[in-house]
Formats: C-alpha cells, structure tokens, sequence
C-alpha cells in the first residue's frame, strides 16, 4: 500500500488512526499497531510477512541474550550471529542475481559456456530498511545504549511500524522504541492538526512537483543517446530535484502518519542542496541512513580518528556499501565510491586548507557534486550515465538536430524547484500554526494533491 | 515540574536520555566513548564546517539548532549524558534528536476549526475542478457533448454513421478492430447485399455487438439482417464492458451499469462517480482546459479521425510503412503475451451472458449470423502457443458447439490461414489484417459456407 493512494488516505489511515485513540492505552494500542502495520506490508505481498517477522525477531532474541550475558566474546558472538542472519537474508533476497550475474560474466570471459541459474525471486519492499533497523537495535544494546525492548510486543510495534516500514526513515529503537514503551500519551487535536501538516506537504511535493518531473526525466533518460548540453542538463537537475522531491516528500509524509499516532519521527532531510561541503550533505540528505552508516560503520571503522589516509579509507569503504545498499548494481556502487571520493577530497583539502570561503561558491560545488552523483543513481547502465555526463559537458552539441529539447514545463518546474531548495525552509523549519492562511494554503495542496493522485506512482525509495 | 511538552504534558521533568531509564551496563562507559564521534568526524559536526553561512549546528552536537529553539524534547540517540551517570568525558557530545515542530496543543479549539477549513478548502478545490471537468468532458466520458473531445471514439462515430443512414443495411459485420478492414464493398460485390461494418476497437467486447445489434434494430425496428459476425478467440477474456461504449450514450443504454441516454442530473452525479478517477484529476483538467482554449483544433483533429471512417463504418486501407511496423509488431507481442500469461485462463461468464443474448436477440428477430473465428497471424503464434492460445481456441469451439442445440447459427473457424490460403506478410500485426486478406478470407467464407442462404 502507497502513502499517495485513495486506499491508503481515506480508509486504511482514518481507520488506525481512530482505532489507535479508542483503544486502551499500552498493549492494545501496541497489538492494533502490529495487526495495522501486518495488514499495511501484507496488501503489498503477505508472502514476505514471516520474513519481516523472521529477520527482526532474530534481533530480539539477540538482544535478549546479549543484555543477559556479562561474558565480552559470548556477547560479541550472539552480536555476530545476528548480524551475520541478519546480512545473510538481505544479501539473499537483495544481492543473489547481481552476485551470480557478475560471476557469469567473469566465468564468460573465462570461456565457461554453462552459466549459473539465476533464481528470480521477488524483492521484498523494506528489506534494506527494517534489516538495518534490526541491526542497530542489537548492536545498541551490545552498546549499552539502549536497554532490550520492554517485550516482544513493543518491539515488534518498533520494527513493523508502518509509517517507515516500506521506506524508511531508518528509526532506531532508541528513538521511537522508547516512545513505545512510555505510557503513551492522550489523544490532542494538535496532534492531528501537526499529523495533516506534514501528510499534507509531503504529499505537494511527492504529488505535485516530484511526479510532474518524473514524466520528463524518465523520458530525457530513456533518450540518453540523444540529449544535447541543455538537455541533459535539464535530465540531470530534474531527477536531482525529482528525487528530493520524492523521498523528502515521503519522508515528511512518514512523520505526519506518525504523528497523528503520538509518536515523532526524526528528521530525514535537513536542506540537504544547502549543503556547503560533501560532509555537510550527508549530514542533511538521508539524515538517518547516514547516521547509521556513521555508527554502524564508518566509527567502527576508525572513524576519522586516525591519519588522513585511514579517514579516506573508511570514507570509501562507508560509501562503497552506502552504494551497495542502495541496490545490487555498479551504477550505485559507482555512486558510493563517488561520495566517497568527494567525501575524500574535502576532508583533504580541508586540511590542506583549500576549501573556498565563499559560501554561495561552497554551496555550488557541493550542489554540482551531487547533480554528477545523481546521473549514476538514476542511469540504468554506466553507458546511460556516461552518455548523460558527456552531453553535460556538451559532446552532443548544445541543441537542434535529433537531439531531445527540454520542455518548457520541466524548465519551469526546475527554476522553481532550485529556488525552492536554496530559498525557502524546508519543512522542519516551518512552525504550523492554527492559522486562517495556513489551513486555505493546506486545503489547496490537499486538494491538488487528491487530485494529482489518479495514477499510482511509487515512491523512489520503494525500489530500495 | 518541568513546562509542559508535546511528550509529556506535564509531570516530572524529563532526562533528555535514554541513558536515564537504563541500568547502569558496566561496559557501557568506555563503550559510550569509543562509538561517540569526536569532533574531526566527516560525519559529526565538526569545528571546521563552521563558517559564513552556516547556522549555529554546534551546541547541541547533532542537529541543526537554527531551528531547534523551543524545542520540547531531545532524546539522545548515543552518549553517556544522564544526572545519575558520571560525566561525559571533554569532547564527547550528545547527540539530540529534535522533535518535529507541533501545532500549540493549548490551542484545541482552534486546532478543530483549522482542520474544517482544511477539509472545507481542498473539497472546494476538487469541487472546482471537477465541475470544470464534468462540463468540458474532454475524454466525452460524461456525454455532456457542450465542447469536442480530445479523445476519439470510433464508436461515436459508428453510431453517427448509422443514424445517417437512409435504409436498413441488409448484412452487417460485427467484430473488434479486426473486423475494422472487412470491406462492405467487397460483401456488396459478391453478396448484392446492403452492408455495414458496425465493428469497434478493443479486445472481448461480446457487449460491444449486443449494444450494436440492438442500436441498429431501434434505428431500423423492421429490418432482419443478416449478421456476418467476426469472432475472436479472445472474446471471452475477463470480462469489462468496454469504457468508450459505456460512455457513449446511445449504446451504453443496452449494456449493464452504463448510463442512458437523457442526461438528468442523477444520470450525470452517476457518471460523474463511476468515472470518478477521470473527473476529479489534473491530468483532466488540464485537457479540459485544453478543450476551452483550443476549441476549434480539438474539433478539427476529431474530424480528422472521423475522416479515417468510410460512410459503411470501415476504415480506408492505409499500408503501413516498415517503420510502422516496426514499432506496432512489438506491442502486438507483448499486447497477447500478457494476455495469455496474465488474464486469459477461461471464457469469461459475463462476455459469454452477452453473446448467448446477443445470438438470443438475433434468433429472436429473424437472424442466424455467420460467426466466423477470425485468423492470427502464423508469426503470432510461436508466443502465444505455449501460453494457452490452442486450449483457448479449442475451449472456444467446444463452448460454440455447446450452443448449438440452443442457438440458431453458423460457425467456421478460420483462425489458421493456410485453410483458405491466406497471406502470412498480409498482416498489419499480429491479428490485424489488410484489406487484400480480408476480400481472400471473405471469399472463403462466403463460398465454403454458401452463405448468405438463399
């Protein structure tokens, strides 16, 4: 089930969210969230249930046990068994084709004749994101950051809760676990009131300007071959706005759900085109994936505590699975070691102390990078987005010809999408009010917005 | 007490800490100090990305504070930071997770009137747009008829043909598109008899000839035709009535579920609703505006397509060119491959309900049509054989043969082409044929069957 559905909006929300606040406080509440959260990924495909369960009960358990033991290598074991079950399944379900894929491309040039079979099973939504959920929570309490969840309820309500289930943010138990396990609140218009806020913006920027683009930049990409200096600049600023668009649409759209049920979310996206340096970027796009990454990876790494050379190595290294994660292909491996490489290159000319002090020339080339990054995310095969890069720097010429022009309502849309992401606040920085002017301007986004629904269209995230 | 916050509206202050509800781990310190980013961390806030520009990120150690003022709660995502706890170590820093920003909770009252407005605001958004698209109808789906559509219908322009005609036509051609080049000049030339071609896109669309056959008989209640019926393998698919003929009025009023055709304002509010996903839509409503701008194009691109429609309901031959082709065999491909693999498992009861009363209808008034199954081409076939295209044709014929002691009529099954030697190349696609085909099949039929009975 999509947030962006008539399902979704007008029955399956209304339903738990008047559910959750008639309900008695503590387990009942807890339960209707599990059932409510079953019912949510299982209208997707309930096949994939007892693997949602599976994979993060395998936590729980983990957790339990490591909070019981006091012994430093049986502790780190239990942490290991349940990292490695945990890898094991998403590397199963994520990563098998790729994997056989490459090997029967390298087994080619080696004249093997006989390839591998490679079986087609489905991707299950969420799994990159509730497996890395699961993670944190046995290595938080492997920490000693967190307690194990209070019980098997509150800690299935925790990593089944719909409102990021299917694509993040990636919540750790720390955050809303502990909401879960306080008694939870009493029900407040303001809640509601905050809860449409959020739907209500997240759904514009999904609705009404993400999927606006996508049907011009799906076309731009599918035309690689025959894009010029404007038109693939037009490709590549409209995914890098579209993308932002989306998953920042989703993830507002996320914590407007959850608040309508008590609980808040974290920040996703901080401004993230604001960013004045690589590191400034990931500490504002994805805000909770790079987060984990940052502690589950790159810290355990050696973090930047040692010489440059190691900071740049674990940079790569974080990013070249930062890249992975996203999906089982070289386009986002390429990404990764991209960020990386960008990433690497700040941190060294920070020390060398050459990083401009402009702030608007800072901000460009920071936006640049990302732009560049973007055309490897988005492009189906290395040729795609080298095809792209090459028409950005004007290979193709600028225009005319066989060449693709961008059309005047993507060029619209891209103006006013920049302006937006350098100069208005982002949602987190907007204090709603009970205001006359607010509710009108919400009422003409929801409006717009129910009306904009009429094709169902994925989120871009939902791929991950 | 602490002020009240979103978290807890009142009651003892809160430990900005999760630390603060957990026993003391013995290893939990130095674990503490050694997963908490120091400063220099590419990741963390550090010293050095403070500069011209960058908001005040830095006391709180995780989050941007520039718009962290008032804040109500701050959890702690890592750090030793609780009042029970020892000191965090120089250096070491909590790392806040800031609340969303919240609607004041003491403004209830206010709250409630804010989200009627809300509600109230974006109905009369959809509201407006779509009253702006019930009027305009840009896709003809209301049949309000005050505007032209940007859609075609070729059933629009099959029942315009037939109201314009001045006699009874004395045989007439039912089918789907592929019936579309069965020429009623050549039927004429070999048959003497009056003919039109009453046949219209779409796959199935068993409904599609009920609605026809009963349109025909109201516009000519005396005439008793004879009934060349081109029939599909796939006019049994699952079935839906086809939406151009549930939404053009004169032959919606014969099928179930459509409207009629007096546009009262409950017959339009019916409309409206059952097309709901259309009307109240952006997409619509900027062809809709589309309409209203461009008024005479839109006219003049529908008289186009009327223009493709010869007075006797065919279409006028047009070779494809290579390019053509080339693009249209794929999708023929794929158009029966999904089909096949996806949809086609059985003959549809309710396609099946709108033939038998069709053949029901016919009897009725004096008529046993010639049912004829169209043929595919052989090219098709490869694809579409392994997923069930034989058992599907052979469950056709059984379900004919069944109806044979109930219905009057004739059936020939034409489907493979090398039975009335056929031209493999004189396909369009994989089930369209040319005109030279259709005249070679026409005389097959017409011969083998001795039909029209004298």
């Amino acid at each position: 089930m999509l947030f962006n559905s008539f399902g979704f909006l007008l029955y399956f929300l209304p339903a738990v969210v008047i559910l959750y606040w008639v309900v008695p406080r503590g387990y009942p509440r807890l339960l209707l969230l599990i059932v409510a959260s079953s019912v949510f990924y299982g209208l997707w495909d309930w096949r994939y249930l007892p693997l949602l369960f599976g994979t993060t009960l395998v936590d729980w358990v983990a957790g339990h046990a490591i909070a019981r033991t006091k012994e430093a290598r049986r502790r780190k074991l239990l942490l290991a068994g349940a990292i490695a079950v945990n890898l094991g399944l998403l590397a199963y379900f994520k990563y098998r084709g790729f994997f056989l894929d490459s090997l029967n491309g390298l087994a080619g040039l080696f004249g093997a004749d006989e390839p591998l079979p490679v079986l087609k099973v489905l991707l299950p939504v969420g799994v990159s994101f509730y497996t890395f959920a699961a993670i944190s929570y046995a290595v938080d309490v492997y920490r000693g950051m967190i307690r194990p969840a209070k019980s098997v309820v509150h800690y299935l309500a925790w990593a089944t809760l719909f409102p990021y289930l299917m694509a993040g943010p990636i919540i750790r138990y720390g955050h809303v676990g502990e909401q879960l396990e306080r008694a939870q609140q009493r029900f407040r218009l303001s809640l509601i009131g905050t809860g449409v806020f959020f739907l209500a913006m997240g759904l514009a920027k999904k609705l009404l300007l993400a999927d606006m683009m996508a049907t011009y930049v799906n076309d731009l990409f599918a035309h690689h071959g025959q894009l010029g200096l404007l038109s693939g600049w037009g490709a590549a600023l409209g995914y890098t706005l579209q993308l932002y668009f989306d998953f920042s649409g989703y993830s507002d759209m996320a914590v407007g759900v959850a608040f309508m049920i008590g609980l808040r979310f974290p920040q996703n996206f901080d401004s993230p085109y604001k960013a004045q340096n690589p590191s400034d970027f990931w500490r504002r796009w994805h805000m909770s994936l790079s987060s984990w990454l940052r502690d589950y990876l790159f810290i355990p790494l050696g973090g930047s505590r040692g010489t440059t050379l190691a900071t740049v190595r674990n940079l790569l290294l974080t990013f070249l699975l930062a890249g992975l994660w996203h999906g089982p292909a070289w386009t986002f491996v390429f990404w990764g070691l991209l960020w990386g490489v960008f990433q690497s290159v700040h941190v060294l000319f920070r020390k060398w102390g050459l990083t401009p002090g402009w702030v608007w020339l800072n901000r460009l080339l920071t936006f640049l990078c990302a732009v560049v990054a973007w055309v490897f995310f988005r492009a189906a095969s290395m040729g795609e987005a080298f095809d792209i890069l090459g028409s950005m720097i004007g290979l193709n010429g600028v225009r005319g010809g066989k060449l693709l022009p961008v059309a005047p309502v993507l060029l619209a849309l891209i103006v006013f999408g920049l302006l937006w992401v350098n100069l208005a606040p982002n949602t987190w920085q907007i204090k709603p009010a009970p205001k006359l002017r607010y509710a009108v301007a919400l009422g003409i986004l929801v409006g717009a917005s129910l009306l904009a629904m009429s094709t169902p269209s994925p989120f871009l995230y939902f791929q991950f | 007490m602490c002020a009240p916050t979103p978290s807890a509206p009142s009651g003892p202050c809160e430990r900005p800490t999760l630390r603060g509800i957990l026993p003391p781990h013995p290893l939990a310190p130095s674990l503490a100090a050694a997963v908490n980013p120091d400063d220099n961390e590419p990741f963390a806030l550090s010293p050095e990305d403070e500069g011209p520009g960058v908001p005040d990120r830095l006391a709180s150690g995780g989050q941007s504070l520039d718009r962290a003022e008032g804040l109500s709660r701050a959890v702690v995502e890592s750090g030793p930071a609780a009042a029970d706890e020892p000191a965090p170590k120089p250096g070491l820093k909590k790392r806040v997770i800031p609340d969303p920003p919240e609607i004041d909770q003491a403004r209830g009252r206010r709250t409630f009137w804010f989200l009627l407005l809300v509600v109230v605001a974006a109905l009369v958004v959809m509201a407006a747009v779509g009253t702006l698209n019930t009027l305009a109808d840009p896709y003809g789906l209301i049949g309000m008829k005050l505007l032209p559509t940007v859609t075609t219908s070729d059933r629009t322009v099959k029942a315009d043909a037939i109201e314009r005609l001045t006699k009874a036509p004395q045989l007439i051609v039912l089918g789907s598109s592929r019936s579309m080049r069965w020429m009623p000049e050549h039927f004429e030339k070999v048959t003497g008899l009056r003919t039109f071609n009453a046949g219209v896109n779409g796959i199935g669309g068993t409904a599609d000839a009920w609605a026809m056959v009963n349109f025909v008989h109201d516009r000519f209640p005396d005439s008793t035709p004879y009934y060349f019926w081109l029939l599909d393998v796939e006019s049994f698919v699952p079935f839906e009535v086809q939406g151009r003929t549930a939404n053009e009025p004169r032959l919606a009023q014969y099928v179930e579920g459509s409207g009629t055709v007096r546009k009262t304002p409950s017959v339009v509010a019916r409309q409206v609703w059952e097309n709901r996903s259309s009307v109240f839509s952006l997409t619509t409503a900027k062809d809709a505006v589309r309409v209203l701008r461009n008024r005479k194009k839109v006219k003049r691109i529908y008289d186009e397509y009327r223009g493709r429609f010869k007075s006797d309901g065919t279409m006028a031959d047009r070779p494809l060119t290579r390019g053509e082709w080339k693009k249209r065999w794929p999708k023929s491909v794929k158009r029966y491959t999904d089909l096949y693999e996806e949809a086609y498992f059985s003959l549809d009861p309710t396609a099946k309900k709108y033939f038998e009363d069709t053949l029901a209808f016919m009897n009725e008034h004096g008529s046993a049509p010639l049912i004829v199954l169209t043929p595919i081409n052989p090219k098709l076939r490869p694809y579409v054989d392994p997923l069930g295209w034989p058992e599907r044709h052979q469950q056709v014929l059984d379900y004919l043969d069944s109806l044979k002691q109930t219905y009057e009529f004739e059936l020939i099954d034409i489907t493979d082409i090398t039975t009335w030697d056929g031209d493999p190349e004189g396909f369009y696609d994989g089930v369209h044929m040319t005109v030279e085909n259709t005249a070679r099949a026409t005389d097959y039929v017409l011969k083998q069957m001795a039909w029209p009975p004298k």
